[in-house]
């Protein structure tokens, strides 16, 4: 294990507040990874779909998912900043 | 099937007791018209409820001298302690009256009705109440009809009043044929054994001719024409002071418990005074000797000594009682129980959960899953549809359209036996544990005191949509059939819907699902305004349903918003962390707009 590392978890057994932000961070990581493969399974019916008012409504689903996984990847950017920690990817938007 | 069969014999025997006697028909009319009096009496005093009846009542009966007072000066001026004592029945009734207080006016009109003794006795007169039975029907009637409710309470109270002398009236009517049969001389026998004779006959002659001061003018002419002897009239008066008490008891039928125990104290007083009385009539005499003789009343004058003994048998009664109303509230109270009304209890939560955060958590949450079903029930039931049509698995819009008679359900009155209850409890315990607990636990009772708000303004939504709709759905107008059929489909899908979530396993459940539910909704809305506009326009339906479905399409939304805030808590993962982060992600309606405003110009641009 890396020193830095080491001191990190040292430092989250001390710090209450360095705790709870891990830990808001891990559920938000699973939450998004949630929303992230729901996006997908969304898009791959819209793929498929031929009737035009059932596309609209996949494609409004697909919105409102990507809204909330936007909001979500918002809060993950606070949690690491107030962290102290660098910038999570943002590669799976 | 005995219950079953009750209501058809007393229809069958009251019909046959008519065929066989009008005089009896005349007397059931009589009481029939005396309760339905009663009823828009309390209608009436209702309707000053919560304001200034209940100030004005508060202040002139909240000391025992003060409810003495009113009630001896109310029935001075009404010359009838029987309407006094049914009036402060229907005010108890109605929930503006405690029971002391109710004990005090009832003896305070005892001795009220001491004072017509002395005008019957000084005077002969006699109010005769029927005389203002029409003009009151009349007036009250008119005030029926007005716009403003204290108008229409005061409507009430006149017809409710005119009613109550109606009904006295067509009662003494039919007792009319029985009066000539009192020959009073006929029963003379001396001692105890005629005082209790008397004071029989007094009792049956007052219940008769349902006024003690008819009686005591009987007494009167039969002591002067020497029918009867002095210490017998004293009986018959005696008699009639218990007998009066029947028209409170007839009052009593129609009340609720409180209003019950009222007329069993008036009862119970009258009997008891009666009683001590009868055992103390000699000393009684010597005393009315005396007090005649101090105020310069012949020893002859026989009525007037009457009329002394009425008050003095009344006072004495009075002093014996009053240090007693407390006992005799608390035996009316234990012997007289309220209706028991089938009122479900919490099954969860019990006081020594406070003490366990996690287990009281779940407690509450077992609870308010209880209230949600039975919130639920009401909603699917005041909506005209079962249980077995929303959570079947097939269209709705056929069977629902297809209905032509729908029962009307009285939703206030299950959510009173079905919700009220475990709510109140679950606001009591979540209150008490708050304060116990660290703030994790706390955070989670508080939503779920929101959880249970919210289900509970969902079924008072479905209560104000009921009224339209039950009205509309069986209306000849197509359109407007159809519209509101969509409205309590719209409220059955979600509740199909919810009922869906809440079967998935609960790592499944996400309150971020619900966003979508808000949108279909908010999507819905939009469309919704514009087709009932187009309606209009094109005199499908009238401005006045148009706007009954505006209204209306506002509480099925009501209704969606209120469930959908219960589910984001009750149905969602029972893990802390992972429910306060979805709850950061879930959308508001400004963003959930957005979204749809985005939509609408991607549909626009192709």
């Amino acid at each position: 294990m890396k020193t830095k590392k080491l001191i990190d978890r040292i430092r989250a057994i001390f710090d209450e507040d360095l705790r709870n932000n891990r830990q808001l961070q891990q559920s938000l990581n699973e939450v998004l990874e949630k929303l992230r493969l729901k996006e997908k399974k969304i898009r791959a019916e819209l793929e498929h779909e031929p009737n035009a008012g059932r596309r609209e409504t996949l494609q409004l689903k697909i919105d409102l998912v990507h809204s909330q996984r936007k909001k979500g990847i918002a809060l993950l950017k606070a949690a690491h900043t107030d962290a102290g920690e660098r910038k999570p990817k943002t590669g799976n938007q | 099937m005995l219950r079953k069969s009750l209501l058809p014999s007393i229809f069958a025997l009251l019909a046959y007791g008519f065929w066989l006697s009008p005089d009896f028909k005349a007397i059931s009319a009589g009481v029939a018209i005396f309760l339905f009096g009663m009823l828009a009496l309390e209608e009436g005093f209702r309707a000053f409820s919560g304001g200034v009846l209940e100030s004005v009542l508060k202040r002139s009966t909240d000391r025992l001298w003060k409810s003495l007072g009113f009630g001896f000066l109310a029935t001075t001026l009404m010359q009838s302690s029987s309407l006094v004592s049914v009036i402060s029945i229907s005010f108890m009734s109605a929930g503006l009256l405690g029971l002391s207080e109710g004990i005090g006016i009832i003896f305070g009109a005892n001795l009220g009705t001491t004072t017509g003794a002395w005008l019957v006795a000084g005077f002969g007169l006699k109010v005769k109440l029927s005389a203002y039975a029409m003009p009151m029907l009349v007036f009250g009637v008119i005030l029926l009809f007005q716009k403003a409710s204290n108008l229409k309470g005061i409507g009430y109270v006149l017809v409710g009043l005119g009613f109550l002398f109606l009904g006295i009236h067509y009662m003494k009517e039919g007792f009319d044929a029985f009066k000539d049969s009192f020959d009073l001389a006929a029963y003379a026998v001396p001692g105890y054994k005629g005082l209790f004779l008397y004071a029989a006959i007094g009792i049956l002659a007052t219940v008769v001719m349902q006024s003690s001061h008819a009686t005591l003018v009987l007494i009167i002419t039969a002591l002067a024409s020497g029918q009867i002897s002095y210490e017998n009239a004293l009986a018959l008066a005696i008699g009639a002071n218990i007998g009066t008490t029947i028209t409170a008891i007839i009052g009593a039928m129609g009340a609720n418990a409180q209003g019950r125990r009222l007329a069993g104290a008036h009862l119970f007083f009258n009997v008891t005074t009666g009683v001590v009385a009868i055992a103390l009539i000699s000393p009684l005499v010597l005393a009315v000797d005396g007090i005649s003789g101090w105020l310069g009343i012949a020893d002859d004058n026989y009525t007037l000594k009457l009329a002394v003994f009425h008050t003095l048998f009344n006072l004495l009664g009075v002093a014996l009682m009053l240090p007693l109303i407390k006992q005799m509230a608390r035996l009316l109270n234990r012997l007289i129980k309220d209706t028991v009304v089938d009122i479900d209890k919490p099954q969860y939560i019990v006081a020594s959960a406070v003490q366990f955060p996690d287990t009281a958590v779940e407690a509450v949450r077992q609870e308010t899953n209880r209230v949600y079903n039975h919130g639920r029930d009401i909603i699917i039931r005041g909506l005209g549809m079962s249980k077995a049509q929303v959570f079947a698995e097939t269209d709705l819009e056929k069977p629902l359209n297809a209905q032509n008679k729908i029962v009307r359900v009285d939703i206030d009155d299950l959510y009173r036996r079905r919700i009220k209850g475990l709510f109140s409890a679950i606001i009591a315990f979540i209150s008490e544990a708050a304060f116990t607990w660290k703030e994790q636990q706390s955070g989670t009772l508080h939503w779920m005191r929101d959880a249970n708000t919210s289900i509970v303004e969902a079924v008072k939504s479905c209560k104000h949509l009921q009224k339209n709709m039950l009205r509309y759905l069986v209306s000849d107008n197509y359109h407007i059939r159809r519209e509101y059929n969509q409205l309590r489909i719209r409220v059955a899908l979600l509740l199909r819907r919810l009922e869906q979530i809440r079967s998935e396993l609960p790592e499944e459940r996400s309150l971020l699902g619900l966003d979508e539910i808000r949108l279909g909704l908010l999507e819905w809305n939009q469309k919704q305004s514009l087709r009932y506009y187009q309606l209009i326009r094109e005199g499908h339906i009238t401005p006045e349903m148009g706007s009954s479905l505006i209204n209306d399409s506002g509480y099925v939304a009501d209704i969606h918003s209120n469930l959908l805030a219960m589910a984001a808590t009750l149905f969602t993962d029972k893990e802390r962390n992972r429910s306060a982060v979805e709850r950061s992600l879930s959308l508001d309606d400004a963003e959930l707009n957005e979204i749809l405003g985005a939509a609408e110009q991607a549909r626009r641009v192709l």
